[in-house]
């Protein structure tokens, strides 16, 4: 198992995204969701109005399309058709995105609002073309939430109600032996483990309890609920006991029980790697055996009914289609929840209960909130370097490596920054005045260096009212302060040396020192800070505690102007490698403030709402499939667009045009005349065909790609084995786009189930 | 529509078509139906006729190819109609992993039922169809009638004012059949409109009032069982007390011959085969122990024997007599 390498899988998924990038992804759904809505609301307007109607009311009432419907549609064209008319004018188009260099993956541009006139008309085309389709949908929707939901204190009535019968229910004699007798034995395991001393036992034993009364009474809760009135809850209903009678859960749980252990159970890990390979492990098994099951149960729910023509029943009482594909949905979607909060319960009281290396606590048991910066590689000058371009980092020619290295010596210009624009203002009175600052660097070594011994790696931290100068050939290694008086340094040092005077080791002080306090004096003043000689190891989480000070002196003052205007950083961080013959690798998320630390075992719940909204994706599409195909199809299908979903950097280069590769088209020519695939396509007819079709394979791909959910984003068991916090923003944003992505799939359910003939 | 009409059908007509849209089938070819509130309408034909097919447009289940449907005056597509309307299929499609109780109360909820009235309902509805001491096993369990039963027990759970019947009879002992029959005359008495379709004509003519027969999608009759089934052309004369003789049977052909017609039969009347079980049936249970010993043996024995011919005949022609009333 590899050591840390969560700078890299954070490469791969770009920054996470949070509220500010709500209204672009919005304006990203209208679109692609919208452009959908469009080719459905012709297709509809196309089959109703060839449908004559005119003699039967029936039809009418069965394909209704009302002015409403024309209007929107009308609207739509007009939206599209100016946005035909501006491609061709070629204005209001976004800025292009440079080409991305030969070799490098094509980046996902995180959404953003955009102003410019196409996307502007694609995005209120699609608006409109949504309002046309979702009209019918509105109407029932309107009488289903009338029918299915208490807008007054009938509700609360209700609930109390049922309470009422499932306690009296529950409480029947069986039940209360079966219960009681249950609960006996468990008793008396806890009292053994008791006696005889197993404290660790004992608290999983404890855990064990608390989780089962939690699932318990979470399941009450979630079957009166089903209580309420109206066919969705029926039907929800329904779908759960189905689920829970039928043995294929059952099945997927017991073969899934053995995977809940930790790892080092059963296999050797390296002590620093045990929670982490655990927490990775478990989290895939649990994906596996929880999605795959909830497809199943959801593929094949809805054609069962109609193969046992159940179907005549249902359909043939007051119920709208539409209300049993919703109360599909959420019946297996809480049977589902209600397990996956179960296991989750189980692994963590496992795993926290468990004995594991101190490395493997120190580096992973804990859920960091990390405050992160922008990396900047910087030398000097390009003049000075006589080199055309200024230094970004050397690339150390590792495929794949998304770090950048600087040369080790003592005498090195070469330097890692890390610039951060903002400091929260709980970092200026952290605990202890000390704020920890945490990296994971990669060490490629020139020389053979000694076993388990690092690089020595100089840290410095200037604030805004301090900055450090590029330093010129004359200058030399050191970065000097720009400070047009040349004066604060020689009163830092000055200080500094009078502190030493009067018996204050400044130089190695750690918080905890009397020293300490001298310490953040000076970075408060000066905004200064020096942490020399850390031993740095390949691909190891490890970190330095910087005085609070320097927070307080950031956040003091209006940040002046740099070089390129560019408003100064409030905080910098300047990463030096001393020893010579060494390089050292570093990527932007390799290297963070420690705004707080979180407990693991919330943060694995959080984990799990990831795989609750993949839960969401499996169960709504197999349920949406299965409104037309068969239990088989819809089930083969809900996989292949999950599958094909942890594919999507692979679709966004096809989709792209196939700018590393060449299209489908350019491909295949390449294959047949035997060209090698970096050969010149010149510019003659056969050429420009070619490049003609990959653009339209581009185009098709595109729309495929609109289809496929991004799986990976929802895979957050990465933060939790490495010990990152998922904050609330990103959780709220992902659980957001999993019901944005819904959404056009329930209206192709409606229209699907609504035109389906069930006894045909 | 008038007041007291409760489905209707103008010109319905329904033809399958395959994926590719090409014709497959007409099942039903414009037809044109009135029921009239209260009565016990039946709806006959061979397999394939189209029975099923109309009583599936008129549920919403199928789309008409042209033509209207109504239920109380509301279009089929309409699903508010169904408020109204029980519905046993067939087969008794129920979930089979669902109890007695769970089912009614099911198919109560999906009627928006009250849960104190759903529950009163599903507890007289279970006992009426005699599922009483077997409401907590799974369907899964039950035999075909008794899925048949519960079945019925759904069709009636919100009351309905329509109940349509598809097959009622089918999968029923003779017991179970004349249950139904029973049951289905009742909810006539409480003023309910019962559509039903079935193969058993005995069971339709027993208790329809009118029929309608199709073949191959197309109406081939409609009317009132009792005029349909009218011999017009022929006479039928009962009698009692009177023993069949050459003398008799003269006599009659000079008074049949002197009004211009002529005798083509005469002999005792025969019961329905129905009639003869519920009646061997009835007795076994008054007197356990009974047996049919062959006619040697029974009068060397001092079991009990069965009934002689003329006795069971006397019972069958009461028996007749009475569902004729009804």
């Amino acid at each position: 198992m590899s050591s840390a390498l969560f700078g890299i899988l954070q490469l791969d998924r770009g920054d996470p995204w949070g509220y500010g990038q709500l209204l672009g992804l919005a304006q990203a759904w209208l679109q692609d969701a919208g452009g959908f809505a469009a080719v459905g609301l012709v297709a509809y307007l196309v089959y109703a109005l060839s449908t004559p109607t005119d003699k039967s009311e029936s039809e009418r009432l069965r394909v209704p399309v009302s002015k409403w419907m024309l209007t929107m549609g009308a609207l739509a064209l007009v939206c599209y058709a100016l946005l035909a008319a501006l491609m061709i004018l070629n204005k209001g188009a976004l800025p292009p995105v440079p080409p991305p260099q030969p070799g490098e993956a094509i980046k996902i541009v995180p959404p953003v609002w955009r102003t410019q006139l196409q996307p502007m008309m694609l995005m209120i085309g699609g608006f409109f073309a949504l309002l046309g389709l979702c009209e019918p949908i509105a109407r029932d929707m309107w009488k289903i939430l009338r029918r299915n939901v208490s807008f007054n204190s009938s509700g609360v009535r209700r609930f109390g109600r049922s309470l009422d019968a499932y306690t009296k229910e529950l409480l029947n004699r069986n039940r209360i032996i079966a219960l009681g007798s249950a609960l006996a034995v468990y008793a008396v395991i806890g009292v053994v483990l008791f006696v005889v001393g197993a404290p660790r036992l004992t608290a999983i034993w404890t855990w064990l309890l608390v989780v089962g009364v939690g699932v318990f009474a979470a399941a009450l809760a979630l079957l009166m609920l089903f209580e309420a009135e109206g066919p969705i809850w029926a039907i929800a209903k329904l779908s759960f006991k189905e689920a829970v009678r039928s043995q294929l859960l059952w099945v997927f749980l017991i073969i899934l029980l053995p995977f809940l252990f930790p790892l080092q159970w059963f296999v050797q890990v390296k002590p620093a790697d045990e929670l982490r390979a655990t927490t990775g492990f478990l989290t895939g098994v649990m994906s596996v055996l929880v999605l795959f099951p909830a497809c199943l149960l959801a593929a094949f729910g809805i054609p069962n009914d109609i193969k046992n023509l159940n179907i005549f029943t249902v359909v043939s009482k007051p119920v709208e289609r539409f209300e049993i594909v919703l109360g599909r949905f959420v019946g297996y979607l809480s049977l589902m929840t209600l397990v996956l909060l179960g296991l989750t319960g189980v692994s963590v009281v496992l795993i926290t209960n468990t004995t594991m290396s101190e490395k493997a606590r120190e580096e992973t048991y804990k859920a960091r909130v990390p405050h992160r910066g922008k990396l900047e590689f910087k030398s000097m000058r390009a003049e000075d370097r006589q080199e055309k371009r200024d230094f970004d980092g050397t690339n150390v020619g590792r495929e794949f490596d998304y770090r950048r290295y600087i040369a080790g010596h003592e005498k090195s210009p070469q330097r890692a920054i890390w610039k951060f624009a903002s400091v929260p203002a709980g970092l200026e009175r952290a605990e202890g005045d000390r704020v920890p600052v945490e990296f994971t660097f990669d060490v490629f070594r020139m020389t053979k260096g000694e076993q388990d011994k690092g690089v020595m790696v100089n840290f410095t931290f200037v604030t805004h009212n301090t900055p450090l100068q590029q330093p010129s050939l004359a200058q030399g290694a050191e970065w000097p302060w720009a400070d047009p008086t040349k004066t604060k340094k020689e009163q830092y040092l000055a200080r500094a040396e009078e502190y030493r005077q009067k018996g204050f080791a400044i130089d190695n002080a750690r918080p905890g020192d009397p020293a300490w306090a001298k310490v953040n004096e000076l970075a408060e003043e000066f905004g200064f800070y020096e942490y020399k000689g850390k031993s740095v190891l390949d691909y190891t989480v490890m970190g330095i505690d910087v005085p609070a000070g320097l927070f307080r002196n950031a956040n003091t003052g209006t940040p002046g102007k740099e070089e390129k205007e560019q408003p100064l950083p409030r905080l910098s961080i300047f990463v030096k490698c001393e020893s010579e013959g060494q390089l050292l690798g570093m990527a932007e998320p390799d290297l963070y403030l420690l705004q707080n630390e979180m407990p693991y075992a919330l943060n694995f719940f959080k984990g799990m709402v990831g795989l609750w909204c993949r839960l969401c994706l499996v169960i709504g599409v197999a349920v949406a499939a299965s409104t037309y195909l068969s239990g088989i199809l819809a089930f083969l299908l809900t996989c292949g667009i999950y599958i094909t979903g942890f594919f999507t950097d692979h679709l966004n280069d096809i989709a792209s045009g196939g700018q590393n590769v060449g299209g489908p088209f350019r491909s295949m020519s390449q294959i047949v005349k035997a060209e090698q695939p970096t050969a010149p396509t010149g510019d003659t007819a056969y050429a420009r065909t070619l490049l003609f079709g990959d653009k339209i394979a581009a185009w098709i791909f595109r729309r495929v790609q609109n289809v496929i959910p991004d799986v990976d984003s929802f895979s957050w068991g990465h933060f939790v084995s490495e010990g990152f916090n998922i904050n609330t923003e990103y959780l709220v944003v992902n659980v957001l786009i999993t019901f944005g992505y819904l959404i056009p799939w329930a209206i192709l359910a409606y229209y699907l189930m609504k035109s389906r003939e069930v006894a045909a | 529509m008038a007041d007291d009409l409760v489905v209707e059908t103008r010109s319905l007509t329904k033809v399958y078509r395959d994926f590719w849209g090409r014709k497959k089938k007409t099942a039903l070819n414009a037809f044109d139906l009135k029921i009239h509130k209260g009565e016990i309408f039946g709806l006959l034909g061979p397999n394939g006729s189209g029975k099923t097919t109309t009583i599936k447009l008129l549920l919403g289940l199928l789309f008409p190819t042209s033509g209207d449907a109504f239920v109380f005056g509301e279009p089929a597509a309409k699903v508010e109609k169904n408020e109204r309307i029980g519905y046993l299929p067939e087969e008794s499609y129920l979930y089979r992993f669902l109890n007695a109780e769970e089912t009614l109360d099911f198919y109560g909820r999906l009627f928006n039922i009250s849960p104190d009235v759903r529950k009163a309902r599903a507890a007289e509805l279970i006992e009426r169809v005699g599922l009483g001491a077997d409401k907590k096993r799974i369907l899964k369990e039950y035999s075909k009638g008794m899925r048949q039963r519960i079945g019925l027990a759904q069709a009636l759970i919100n009351d309905p004012d329509l109940v349509i019947l598809d097959e009622p009879t089918s999968g029923l002992d003779p017991l179970g059949t004349r249950w139904m029959k029973d049951l289905i005359l009742d909810l006539k008495a409480q003023g309910k409109t019962v559509l039903m379709c079935s193969h058993r004509l005995e069971d339709v003519q027993d208790v329809c009032g009118r029929i309608a027969i199709l073949y191959n999608g197309d109406l081939q009759t409609l009317g009132k069982v009792s005029t349909l089934v009218e011999d017009a052309q022929r006479l039928e004369v009962r009698a009692s007390n009177v023993k069949e003789s050459p003398e008799l049977k003269a006599d009659l052909e000079a008074v049949f011959k002197k009004h211009g017609g002529s005798m083509e039969a005469i002999g005792h009347p025969s019961s329905t085969l129905e009639e003869l079980f519920l009646r061997v049936i009835e007795e076994s249970r008054a007197r356990p122990g009974r047996r049919y010993l062959p006619p040697e043996e029974a009068t060397r024995s001092t079991a009990t024997p069965v009934a002689p011919p003329q006795q069971q005949q006397n019972q069958n022609r009461d028996h007749g007599k009475n569902n004729k009333n009804r």
